[in-house]
C-alpha cells in the first residue's frame, strides 16, 4: 500500500536553497571555530595542520582542542534537532522538543544525582541519563494525557518539570558541598574542552538517529495521521509511539551526557525547516512535509544552529546552551501564540 | 475551587484559623533565632538580644545575621505572597504568580544589569576606587523590569481570549529567555560578579542585614497602603468584566492599577532576595482553603502564610546543610512546582 | 425613565442594533422576543450601559447613560447577562455583598443598610438557607437565584437581566420568573429581559418588544403583539394561538404547529443524506 507523498510540492530547488546555506554556514562555523582561540590561527596554519598532523603546537591546536568540539558540536545539534522533530511528530505537538517535554533537565537531574550520591563513571552517564529522562516525559505526559496532549499543556507541564529538575539540580550541587561546584559550566550545556573520547561517545548514537531516521520516516508519516486511521491502516500506533519516543529520549540523553543539558535546537530546527521549504511552515504540524526530507534536514539545520551558536559561545566564553535559548526562545513564543488554546 | 467543603468558614472560624498562624509564625521565629551555623545555647541567645550585651559574639549574631534576616523573610514573603494574590484575582488565573508571568526574571534582569552598569560607571569615568553600591536604587531598576516584563508576557497573551494555561506559557518561556539573557549578561560582562549573582539568582537571604530591610520596608508600607486602596475593586476584579463592570467599577483603571500593584511587590522583594519562587502561587490557594474567600480574610491569611512559607523555606536551608546554605529560592521551587502541576493537572481535567 | 433614542450598536464596524427607539417606564415588566442573532441581547448591553452606543443615545432619567458616573449609575441599574463567572471558593453570602459596591466607598465598611440590603436579597430570593455554601457547588438553578439577589443586593430600580432561565428545567424557570414578577409587583422594580420563550414572555411582561435583524418590529402588550403572523415572520413557525387566563390576567398562548423555513434562510429542503 503506498501512501501519497506530496512530494511534488517540495521544490527540489527550494531543498537546495536549505542545504546549501547549511553546508556553508556549518563550512564557516567550522573554519572559524579553527581558527579563534586563546592561541590564534592563519588559514594557511590550519591549512597545514589539518593536512600533516604533526607535533607543532598548531598542529596540536587544530586536531586536540579545536576540532574535536567543532565535531561535536555539529553531532550534537545534528542529533537534536533529529529528536525534536521525531517528538513533535510523535506528540503531533508543534511545540515539541525533549527540553520542553522535561527530558534534558531530568537526564541532567538524573546524571548530577549519579555523580554527587554515586559517583558513576563517565560512561554510565548515558544510561543514568536516559532512566532520568523517561522519567521526566512521564511525569510531563501524565500531567497532560486528560487533554489529549494538548500542545500547551504539555508544553506548559513540560517547561515546569524542567524547572523543578534545574531547582533540583541546584540543590544537590550546593549540597555536594563544592566538589561537583565544576559541573556548573556543563550544566549549562558547553562544548569548551571536549575531546575525542566525547565525539567517540556521541558518534554511535549520531549514526543510530540517522538509521532509525531513515528507516522509520514511513512509520513518522504513518502516525501524523489520525489515531483512528493510521490504527485501521495497521499502524500500532502505541507501539510505534514508544519506541519513538524511546529512542528520541535516548538521543537527548546522548547529548546531554557529553554537552549538558541544551534547549530550543530540537525545537526550532524542524520549524526551520518547514519554513525553508514552504512559506506557510510554521503554520502547519509539518503533516504534508515526509519524514524522509524532515528528518535528515532537521539534523542538518540542527547542527549547523549549534555550530553558529557555538562560534559566538566560544569568541564571548560563554556556554553555548545561553545561546541556543537566546536564538530559540522568540522563536518559540510566536509558535506560543499561533497555537489554538 | 480548593475549598469543596460543605459550608464556607465563619469569621469565628477564620479568626482561629489566624489566631493558630499568627502562634505558628512567633513559634517559627523562636526557632529561627535559635537555630543556625553558629550554635548558640537559649541563654545566650537570650542575653544576645539585649542591646546592652552589644560588642558580643552572640550580640552580632543576633543583630546583624538572625534578627534582619528573619525579619526580611517575613516581609519579602509577604510581598511575594501578595503580588501572587492580586495577579490571580486580575487575571483569574489559578496559575498566576510573580515568577510564572515572567516578572521575577524582568526584575532579575534590571538588577543585573543595573549592577554591571553601576561597575562599569563607577571603575571607569568617576575613580579607581571602588564605590558601594547605591542599595536603594535597585528596587527601582527591578520595578522598571518587572513592568517591561509583565506588559510584555501579558500583551502577548491578551489576544488569545487571556487563556490561563496560555498565560503561564508566555511567561514560563519569556522568563526562560530573560534567565539565559542574565546568565550571559553575568558571564561575559560581570567578571567580579559572577559568585554574587549566581547565588542572588538563586533567591536567598544569606548575608542580609538591616540596610536591606531598610531599602525593602518603604516599598512594603506604600504598597500596603495601595493595597488597602484596592482591596473593594480586588475583590470585584475577580469576576467577569461584565459584572464588575455593572457594578460600577472602571475596569481599566483598576485593573492596571491592581497589576502595577503586584508588580510593585514582587519587584521590590526580587531587588533585595533574588526571585523566590512559587511562594506567590502556592500561598493563596493554602490561604483559600484556610479561610474561603473573602478578599479581606483572604488577604490577612496571604501575609501570613507567606511570611510563614519563606521563614520555613529559610530555616531548612540554614540548617539542613548546615554549614553550607541552599538558597531559599529552590527550595520553594522544589515544593512549588509540584503545586503548580497539580493545579494545571485539575485545569486540564476540568477543560477536557 | 430609561430610553433609548435612535440607537445604533455594533463592534467594531459590525452593526448589530440599527436605530431603535424605546422608553422603558418604571415599575413594568418588559420582555425582548426574537430569533437568535436578531441583537437583542446586545440591546440589553447597550441598555445597561455596558456597550457604548456607535450613534444615538440612552438616557436614565433625561441624563445620558454614558454622563452618569459608574457607580452612581450602578445604583440604579443592575444587569445580570449571562455566563457570569465568580470567583473560586466564594460563599453565596460573600458573592452577594459585592453587590453592596456601588453604594459603599472605596474605604467605608459594610453599614447597617449593607447587611440588610444583603439580607432581603438572599430573603426574597430564599438564598438565606444557602448562605455559607460554596457557590460552586449550587445547582444551576440556585446559581441563578444567587446571582439575582446580588443584583437585588444594589438596590437598583431597574433590573435588566439576559435569558435567565436558560439551562435550567422547566420548574425552575417558572421559579426565576416568578421571582422576577415578585419583584416587580412587590417592590416596584422595573424589569427588562431577554427570554427566548414566547410563551414564559407572553405571561410574565407587560410589553413585549419584538425584534429582528437589529430592528425593533413590534412593541406592545402581548395580547397585541403575540399573533401567529407575527411568530411565522420571527422564527418561520406556523402556531396555534389560544387564550389563556390567569388571576384575571388573559394572556395569548401559541403552540407550534409546525416549522416552516423559507427558502432564503438554508437551503433545507429536505433530502436524504446518504450516512457517513
Amino acid at each position: 500500500m503506498q501512501l501519497t507523498h506530496h512530494d511534488d510540492t517540495i521544490e527540489l530547488r527550494s531543498v537546495t536553497v536549505l542545504v546549501t546555506v547549511c553546508v556553508v554556514a556549518m563550512a564557516i562555523s567550522l573554519i572559524m571555530s579553527l581558527r579563534v582561540g586563546d592561541f590564534s590561527l592563519s588559514l594557511d596554519q590550519i591549512l597545514q595542520a589539518l593536512k600533516t598532523p604533526n607535533d607543532d603546537t598548531p598542529s596540536f591546536v587544530v586536531w586536540q582542542l579545536r576540532l574535536p568540539r567543532a565535531v561535536l558540536g555539529l553531532m550534537v545539534g545534528a542529533v537534536l534537532g533529529m529528536a525534536g522533530a521525531i517528538v513533535q511528530s510523535i506528540t503531533r505537538n508543534p511545540l515539541g522538543s525533549p527540553s520542553l517535554m522535561g527530558v534534558t533537565s531530568g537526564a541532567a537531574f538524573a546524571i548530577v544525582i549519579g555523580l554527587v550520591v554515586f559517583d558513576i563513571s563517565y560512561g554510565q552517564r548515558l544510561s543514568v541519563g536516559t532512566v532520568g529522562g523517561l522519567s521526566a516525559a512521564a511525569l510531563t505526559f501524565g500531567i497532560a494525557w486528560q487533554t489529549r496532549l494538548n500542545p500547551v499543556y504539555l508544553t506548559l507541564a513540560g517547561m515546569s518539570v524542567a524547572l523543578f529538575f534545574a531547582a533540583g539540580i541546584s540543590v544537590l550541587l550546593i549540597a555536594s558541598d563544592g566538589e561537583a561546584m565544576g559541573l556548573y559550566v556543563w550544566l549549562t550545556g558547553s562544548l569548551g574542552d571536549r575531546t575525542w573520547q566525547h565525539v567517540g561517545q556521541l558518534a554511535p548514537f549520531a549514526l543510530l538517529g540517522l538509521v532509525m531516521g531513515v528507516s522509520f520516516a514511513r512509520a513518522l508519516d504513518l502516525l501524523m495521521l489520525d489515531d483512528d486511521t493510521a490504527t485501521s491502516l495497521g499502524v500500532s500506533i502505541h507501539r510505534w509511539r514508544l519506541l519513538l519516543g524511546m529512542t528520541a529520549v535516548i538521543l537527548t540523553a546522548a547529548t546531554v551526557s557529553v554537552a549538558g543539558p541544551i534547549s530550543f535546537i530540537g525545537l526550532i530546527a524542524p520549524h526551520i525547516v518547514r519554513l525553508g521549504l514552504r512559506g506557510d511552515g510554521l503554520r502547519g504540524l509539518g503533516g504534508q512535509l515526509p519524514h524522509r526530507w524532515l528528518l535528515p534536514l532537521s539534523a542538518l539545520v540542527g547542527a549547523s544552529l549549534i555550530g553558529i551558536a557555538d562560534l559566538i559561545a566560544k569568541v564571548q566564553d560563554v556556554p553555548v546552551g545561553i545561546f541556543c535559548v537566546l536564538l530559540g526562545g522568540p522563536l518559540f513564543v510566536y509558535l506560543i501564540g499561533k497555537q489554538p488554546c | 475551587m480548593l475549598a469543596s467543603s460543605a459550608l464556607a468558614p465563619q469569621p469565628q472560624q477564620i479568626r482561629t484559623v489566624n489566631a493558630c498562624l499568627l502562634l505558628l509564625l512567633a513559634g517559627v521565629i523562636i526557632v529561627s533565632l535559635l537555630m543556625g551555623s553558629a550554635s548558640l545555647s537559649v541563654s545566650e541567645v537570650v542575653q544576645g538580644l539585649r542591646a546592652e550585651q552589644a560588642g558580643t559574639v552572640s550580640h552580632d549574631v543576633m543583630w546583624h545575621l538572625r534578627l534582619p534576616r528573619i525579619l526580611l523573610a517575613a516581609i519579602v514573603g509577604m510581598h511575594f505572597a501578595i503580588a501572587g494574590l492580586i495577579l490571580q484575582s486580575v487575571i483569574r488565573n489559578p496559575l498566576a504568580d510573580p515568577g510564572v508571568i515572567g516578572v521575577s526574571s524582568g526584575a532579575s534582569l534590571a538588577v543585573v544589569a543595573f549592577l554591571l552598569l553601576h561597575d562599569l560607571l563607577a571603575n571607569t569615568l568617576l575613580s579607581s576606587e571602588p564605590t558601594p553600591t547605591r542599595l536603594e536604587w535597585l528596587p527601582l531598576a527591578a520595578l522598571l523590569g518587572g513592568l517591561a516584563t509583565a506588559a510584555l508576557v501579558l500583551g502577548l497573551s491578551w489576544g488569545s481570549g487571556a487563556s490561563p494555561t496560555k498565560l503561564a506559557l508566555n511567561g514560563v518561556a519569556i522568563g526562560a529567555i530573560l534567565h539565559a539573557a542574565v546568565m550571559w549578561v553575568v558571564v561575559v560582562w560581570g567578571a567580579g560578579r559572577v559568585e554574587t549573582s549566581l547565588i542572588w539568582l538563586a533567591g536567598s537571604l544569606y548575608g542580609r542585614d538591616f540596610s536591606h530591610l531598610g531599602v525593602l520596608l518603604p516599598w512594603s508600607i506604600a504598597g500596603v497602603i495601595g493595597l488597602l486602596m484596592l482591596l473593594g475593586p480586588l475583590s470585584l476584579l475577580r469576576f467577569n468584566d461584565d459584572i464588575s463592570r455593572a457594578l460600577g467599577l472602571n475596569l481599566q483603571l483598576w485593573r492596571l492599577c491592581a497589576i502595577a500593584l503586584a508588580v510593585v511587590f514582587a519587584a521590590s522583594a526580587t531587588a533585595i532576595t533574588g526571585p523566590i519562587g512559587f511562594v506567590g502561587l502556592v500561598t493563596p490557594h493554602l490561604a483559600r482553603l484556610l479561610t474561603g474567600s473573602d478578599i479581606r480574610y483572604l488577604t490577612f491569611t496571604s501575609l501570613l502564610c507567606g511570611a510563614l512559607l519563606l521563614l520555613i523555606a529559610d530555616l531548612l536551608g540554614r540548617t539542613l546543610l548546615s554549614p553550607s546554605e541552599l538558597p531559599a529560592g529552590a527550595l520553594t521551587t522544589l515544593v512549588g512546582i509540584p503545586v503548580f502541576l497539580l493545579l494545571l493537572y485539575r485545569q486540564a481535567r476540568g477543560t477536557h | 425613565m430609561l430610553s433609548a433614542d435612535r440607537l445604533r450598536l455594533g463592534y467594531g464596524n459590525h452593526v448589530v442594533v440599527k436605530d431603535i427607539s424605546v422608553s422603558i417606564e418604571y415599575g413594568t415588566m418588559n420582555c425582548i422576543i426574537g430569533p437568535n442573532g436578531c441583537g437583542k441581547s446586545t440591546l440589553l448591553r447597550g441598555l445597561s450601559g455596558l456597550l457604548a452606543p456607535l450613534q444615538g443615545a440612552i438616557t436614565l432619567d433625561d441624563k445620558p447613560l454614558n454622563a452618569w458616573p459608574a457607580r452612581q449609575r450602578a445604583q440604579r441599574l443592575a444587569v445580570l447577562l449571562q455566563n457570569p463567572i465568580a470567583p473560586d471558593g466564594i460563599s453565596v453570602e460573600q458573592l452577594v455583598q459585592h453587590g453592596r459596591y456601588p453604594h459603599q466607598g472605596i474605604f467605608q465598611r459594610p453599614r447597617a443598610e449593607d447587611h440588610e440590603a444583603v439580607e432581603w436579597a438572599l430573603a426574597i430570593t430564599g438564598m438565606h438557607r444557602y448562605r455559607r455554601r460554596p457557590f460552586h457547588a449550587l445547582s444551576g438553578g440556585e446559581r441563578q437565584r444567587g446571582w439575582i439577589a446580588l443584583a437585588l443586593a444594589q438596590q437598583a430600580d431597574v433590573l435588566l437581566v439576559d435569558e435567565p432561565t436558560t439551562f435550567l428545567d422547566i420548574g425552575r424557570q417558572l421559579e426565576i420568573m416568578d421571582l422576577l414578577r415578585q419583584l416587580n409587583r412587590d417592590h416596584g422594580t422595573t424589569v427588562v429581559m431577554v427570554l427566548h420563550d414566547i410563551n414564559q414572555a407572553s405571561r410574565y411582561a407587560d410589553r413585549l418588544l419584538a425584534m429582528q435583524s437589529g430592528a425593533l418590529i413590534a412593541d406592545g402588550a402581548p395580547v397585541e403583539v403575540i399573533h401567529p403572523e407575527l411568530l411565522m415572520q420571527l422564527f418561520d413557525l406556523e402556531t396555534e394561538r389560544v387564550m389563556r387566563d390567569e388571576d384575571g390576567r388573559a394572556y395569548p398562548y401559541c403552540m407550534p404547529v409546525r416549522a416552516q423555513r423559507t427558502p432564503h434562510h438554508h437551503a433545507s429542503t429536505p433530502r436524504p443524506v446518504a450516512p457517513g
